[in-house]
């Protein structure tokens, strides 16, 4: 993948090349203004480059300047149609602000000139997952996975783009060969213990869940992953605790306010429990102020 | 140098994967087609549901707006089914209640409700056009009982604008008494039940209301963000738009009704009412009502004895999901599904959740039980709407019955596995408190795909088992029977009450035969927008005679009905017994 991104384009001129390496040497240094500078002199002096709208596109993207790094991109391709990573890196930006239409069609392009790079496989598929094309998101992955079957996340999102199809065993099959390729990666933990839950097997939730949270301690989604386990469990005092780890983290987290209420319903312990209640419509109150269509869209 | 500048890019093109994936809400659910069945329902796999509504003579088409469903009222809106004895026979009759289109609606040409006589052989007659059933309108849903204690069962139909009660006046003819009785009703009417709240011997009316709004100023899909689904445009609202109150009428035994909302406390929230159920939940003698509401908490209004409700729906775990979210609460139905006699509940919500079955723990709460039961990734990209509970194969345990359709037509333009048209889900008990999906193996009534909305079940042909009426937006609807049925029996009970309301609502049965004991009441409503046969229908397994049928009236009184053979429809008495026997065919 580096060596993709990183082929020079043949037919630079040399006043052209000189360019084109002090703008890298300046964008490997985090000197992005200086970058762009010369990137944009550059520009102006060999208009006709694409090398160096490619380089002033990737400064400006790194600046955070997403819309002249679209036109960057753009003209770099209007160039010279032939060099894949302008394809990419143009969809990069367009992933970078949720454009997802406009990044399928950037990645299409990509892959139709380099169809065997995994990654943009990978990213054609999420960027089709958030367009509400999961079939073809899927076959992207599975794609991926043929060509680059160790290729870090592309079974994470496979196994997501499957349990949004309720495909759990599919799916979980996915997350744990994502956990053996990856183990670092606080998510899969997150979505194979939910999938564990649910099918109510406890001891392997939990253990998914407690690596979770040595991953990422602050994660309330995975303290509060222990503690639907833990009142599954019966063990009441150690939902509680791990509730309040969640509230502590997230004060709004609605489902754990509501989990607390219905165990302290069960010990008896009333106005706690009705206090918490009541911060569970408050929150709902609050949400449905702000949020968007019908509900039904959550997590399980 | 020129490698390490593309390298970051690179690395920032994983950490977007990431980020994409982080978006997207999406959730786990079904696994088509990999259930390992056991042996007992393999068996049962020969039993097989057709579709027959045509050559059982029905003609309706349910009209629900366009078909884009660019607006809430068409996509929501209409489909209620009322099984309706009307004329007394013990033949339950089919009553449909049409919708509209803006266009007609405007011209106030709006398309006909549709009364159906049950000949009594399978087929139906439209009798419509003599009944008096003339009001028109945009027409939503319907329950059926005798509110006046005549001894025929009378029909309330709610709109969108303005809801009709017909008075039953015998030899076919209703007529619409709706302003002398006091329960036109406000807004944009949805659900509703009959039932006996304070056991006086009348039958109350509850209406569940679901937004406020003037249909004419709704806003085009996509033009806000409640106009959006999984970032498709689409139809605008609940959400955004105002809640419409529901409305609690106490009879007040003279054909009139009154207005006791304020009083009784009920939806001071204004949530987004839709299927409405009365039972007794808690067994205390008095009629509670569970109304499931859209993208807001459902409500369990505990009869507090004194005219007056709380809604304990938090308090008992049935107002959210198992995680205390707010779900779209559709259809909603009771019924003792573990036959521990305890009256539980199952409500259908939105696709990307999941449905509810609610296990009444006997304390005054619910356990979410839905992944347990095993109904909880099945339907997860399901819309479901109708929700009944039914014994289907008459083994002594209550099976659930989906009635499934989404309410966006625009999701067929997306690979995302939910679509329009939706089959819909029978669910089969497997006496351990969970249950297995048999749809796709129980024939081709069950797998019609459609964009279903009301579900009532009735034995209309009373041959033992039970038959089931679904409605299907801008289409014709699906009368459904049973064919090559098992030998199980069964036994069907009608109550009238005397002391108690005549319909014999809220009254609780026990029926014990071949070493078990069963238990439902009487009610009215229920489902989506519709009204089952009130007949209780009890499936008895191999056994040839129920040994004992316990009743308690809503009245107070009790009576005890002992060694019954199966297989007969019983016409019970309050106080009198069993005054009617007959056979099943």
């Amino acid at each position: 993948m580096l060596a993709l991104l990183c082929t020079r384009p043949a037919l630079v001129q040399e006043g052209e090349e000189a360019s084109a390496e002090r703008i890298r040497s300046a964008i490997e240094a985090g000197r992005l203004d200086e970058a762009i500078a010369d990137a944009r002199r550059a520009a102006a002096q060999f208009p006709r480059s694409s090398e160096v709208h490619r380089l002033l596109g990737a400064a400006l993207f790194k600046k955070g300047l997403n819309a002249d790094a679209r036109g960057a991109f753009r003209r770099a391709i209007e160039l010279d149609a032939g060099i894949p990573e302008n394809y990419f890196n143009l969809a990069l930006v367009e992933l970078s602000e949720s454009r997802y239409a406009e990044a399928s069609r950037s990645l299409e392009d990509f892959i139709r000139l380099e169809p065997s790079n995994a990654l943009a496989r990978v990213l054609l598929g999420r960027a089709y997952h958030n367009q509400n094309r999961t079939a073809h998101a899927i076959e992207q992955f599975r794609k991926a996975l043929k060509l680059a079957p160790q290729l870090p996340l592309a079974h994470y999102h496979l196994g997501f783009a499957l349990q949004s199809q309720g495909n759990l065993s599919e799916a979980l099959a996915e997350y744990e060969q994502e956990i053996n390729l990856n183990p670092g990666f606080y998510e899969t933990y997150h979505h194979a213990g939910s999938i564990q839950l649910g099918r109510g097997n406890l001891a392997a939730a939990e253990e998914l869940f407690q690596k979770g949270i040595a991953l990422r301690p602050q994660a309330a989604q995975a303290h509060y992953g222990l503690a639907r386990v833990l009142r599954k469990r019966g063990d009441l005092a150690g939902a509680e605790g791990a509730l309040m780890r969640v509230i502590g983290l997230q004060p709004a987290h609605v489902e754990a306010h509501y989990a607390l209420a219905r165990i302290y319903q069960q010990l008896g312990r009333k106005d706690e429990a009705a206090r918490e209640f009541k911060i569970v419509a408050d929150l709902h109150a609050r949400n449905a102020r702000r949020s968007s269509g019908i509900a039904g869209i959550q997590n399980p | 140098m020129k490698s390490h500048a593309a390298g970051t890019v690179v690395a920032l093109a994983l950490a977007f994967a990431l980020a994409a994936g982080q978006r997207s809400a999406t959730g786990p659910e079904p696994q088509r087609g990999s259930l390992r069945l056991p042996r007992s329902v393999q068996q049962r796999a020969a039993e097989q549901f057709i579709e027959v509504s045509e050559q059982a003579g029905i003609r309706f088409v349910l009209t629900s707006g366009g078909f884009e469903k660019k607006y809430i009222i068409e996509a929501k809106g209409g489909g209620g089914i009322a099984w309706i004895d009307y004329d007394n026979d013990d033949d339950p009759d089919l009553f449909f209640v049409n919708g509209s289109t803006f266009e007609d609606w405007r011209r106030r040409t709006s398309p006909r409700s549709r009364l159906y006589r049950n000949n009594g052989d399978g087929t139906f007659a439209d009798v419509y056009l003599d009944s008096g059933l003339d009001h028109t309108g945009w027409g939503m849903g319907v329950c059926a009982a005798d509110f006046d204690n005549d001894g025929s069962t009378d029909l309330y139909v709610t709109y969108y604008g303005g809801n009709i009660l017909y008075r039953n006046m015998g030899g076919g003819k209703f007529a619409d008494v709706t302003k002398q009785a006091g329960v036109a009703g406000r807004g944009w009417g949805m659900g509703c039940a009959f039932g006996d709240y304070d056991n006086d011997g009348f039958l109350d009316l509850y209406v569940a209301n679901y937004v406020d709004v003037d249909i004419e100023q709704l806003g085009e899909p996509g033009s806000a963000p409640n106009c959006t689904y999984r970032r498709i445009a689409t139809f605008c609202g609940p959400r955004g738009l105002g809640g419409g109150r529901d409305v609690l009428y106490h009879n007040e035994g003279n054909r009139r009704f009154s207005d006791v909302t304020e009083k009784a406390g009920i939806d001071p929230g204004l949530y987004f009412g839709l299927g409405v159920v009365m039972g007794d939940y808690d067994r205390d003698g008095l009629l509670d009502i569970y109304v499931a509401n859209d993208s807001t908490p459902s409500a369990l209004y505990h009869n507090n004895g004194d005219g007056t409700f709380t809604d304990l729906g938090p308090q008992s775990g049935t107002a959210y999901s198992s995680e205390g979210q707010e779900q779209a609460g559709m259809g909603v139905e009771f019924g003792d599904y573990d036959n521990d006699g305890w009256l539980d509940l199952v409500k259908g919500n939105f696709s990307d959740d999941t449905r509810n079955l609610y296990h009444n723990d006997k304390d005054g709460t619910f356990t979410d039980q839905t992944y347990f039961a095993g109904l909880g990734d099945v339907a997860w990209l399901f819309t479901t709407f109708g929700a009944e509970f039914l014994d289907y194969d008459n083994d002594g345990w209550k099976d659930i019955l989906l009635a499934n359709g989404q309410t966006f037509p625009q999701m067929d333009r997306y690979p995302t596995g939910i679509t329009y048209a939706e089959r819909n889900m029978l669910f089969h008990n497997l006496r351990n408190g969970r249950f297995e999906e048999v749809g796709l193996r129980s024939g081709p009534g069950l797998a019609l795909k459609k964009v279903s909305r009301g579900l009532a079940t009735a034995d209309y042909d009373n041959d033992g088992d039970l038959e089931f009426a679904v409605t299907n937006m801008n289409a014709a609807p699906d009368l459904i029977r049973r064919v090559r049925k098992n030998a199980n029996n069964s036994i069907l009970l009608k109550l009238a009450g005397t002391r108690s309301n005549c319909s014999g609502i809220g009254a609780k049965v026990r029926v014990t035969g071949g070493g078990l004991t069963q238990f439902d009441e009487v009610r009215s409503g229920g489902s989506y927008l519709s009204s089952p046969d009130s007949r209780l229908h009890f499936g008895l397994g191999p056994a040839v005679r129920v040994d004992r049928i316990e009743i308690e009236w809503p009245g107070g009184a009790a009576e005890t009905i002992r060694d019954v053979t199966a297989d007969q429809l019983l016409v019970i008495k309050e106080g009198s017994g069993v005054v009617r026997r007959k056979s099943f065919r």
